[in-house]
């Protein structure tokens, strides 16, 4: 059970490491320092009045929404300095980002403590799988890059028509810190307010809803599980097939088979668990495939594969 | 090809520390403070407005 506090504690921590400029207070503006060329780890809006970092989400959307604008001679540096320091970040810790140190991610943890109706929401038609895949492609590359208002300039789809994060840390904040800024509230506000309250009653029923479903960023870490830093890796020879892993598991993965996929958050919940310490924590810069167990459950190894 | 695919991760490695170098020898990193440090109107889901 340790793991679970040290990993509450961390995540706090890092809430307060990520949000901890309080310069707004004196400038009425956000942090403009040498921090905010660093992206932040998670999901954490850079106009967070109290952010050090960028968003990394955020600055994926500029630089597309650059493409068509910048000279080359700008845009090659900034998307080789900015994919470079998403991919090593991506790298060494992979969606150790979300299940450790994503602000949202605590955020989703804390609304599933509230008791309510739980239920494990499923969407049709394969959603599950795919929608953020669908949020990474159309609201983060596609549109910002093909879309162009009329001063020619694209939009940050992503972040205008649906982060949650935003609306939160730099919506809400900047209101309440800055008045003024009601009379910018418009029909998009709603939405978004809208958005955050429907995400906030989904995490309240399915934990990390968000997570799950919709965070392009975590589909961008998670890409990189397999080939990270840390990987976690499963004993054939320990395992008892208890399947108390799977009970636990907060993303609701089938274990062995999904240990390293691009869902997992690396909450380390199963390796804390497990009785016959069969789940252990690698850490390697070359790629070992774990046993090939592609379609099969630990239900399916335990009763065979109906 | 197995022995390739072990030796994958070293090869990103590489290309994120040689885009992070490239980008800094050419100031690649100013897109990212110049982007990070407005307050973005788009984020907080508001909208442009002539007075202000």
């Amino acid at each position: 059970m340790r793991i679970f506090r040290l990993r509450f504690f961390t995540q706090v921590a890092s809430i307060f490491l990520q949000n901890s400029s309080f310069q707004f207070f004196t400038t009425k503006g956000p942090y403009t320092g040498f921090l905010k060329s660093f992206c932040s780890f998670g999901l954490n809006c850079y106009s967070c009045p109290m952010a050090w970092f960028s968003c990394p989400l955020g600055i994926i959307q500029n630089l597309f929404v650059s493409l068509r604008i910048l000279p080359a001679k700008v845009l090659i540096p900034a998307f080789a300095y900015s994919l470079g320091l998403i991919l090593l970040m991506s790298l060494a810790l992979g969606r150790l980002i979300c299940g450790w140190l994503c602000p949202f991610g605590l955020l989703q943890e804390l609304l599933y403590r509230i008791p309510f109706y739980k239920k494990e929401i499923a969407l049709p038609y394969g959603l599950q799988r795919y929608l953020k895949h669908l949020f990474l492609a159309f609201f983060v590359i596609l549109l910002p890059i093909l879309y162009l208002t009329e001063i020619g300039y694209g939009l940050l789809w992503f972040c205008k028509f649906v982060c949650p994060a935003g609306t939160l840390e730099a919506g809400y904040l900047n209101l309440i810190l800055q008045p003024h800024f009601t009379k910018n509230i418009g029909i998009i506000f709603y939405l978004k307010t809208a958005f955050l309250f429907a995400f906030f009653i989904l995490c309240i029923v399915d934990l990390r809803f968000f997570c799950k479903n919709i965070c392009p960023l975590g589909l961008i870490y998670g890409i990189f599980n397999k080939y990270g830093l840390f990987r976690l890796r499963w004993s054939e020879n320990k395992c008892t097939l208890c399947g108390v892993c799977e009970k636990i598991c907060p993303m609701s993965l089938h274990i062995p088979k999904d240990l390293n996929s691009v869902e997992c958050i690396r909450c380390l919940n199963c390796l804390s668990i497990c009785p016959s310490k069969a789940i252990s924590l690698e850490r390697s810069l070359l790629y070992h495939p774990n046993v090939d167990l592609k379609s099969l459950t630990i239900k399916e190894l335990k009763y065979g594969k109906k | 090809m197995k022995k390739f695919f072990r030796y994958v991760p070293i090869l990103l490695w590489v290309i994120a520390i040689a885009a992070i170098l490239i980008g800094l020898l050419n100031t690649g990193y100013q897109f990212v403070q110049s982007r990070g440090a407005i307050l973005c109107l788009s984020c907080m889901g508001l909208e442009e407005n002539e007075d202000f």
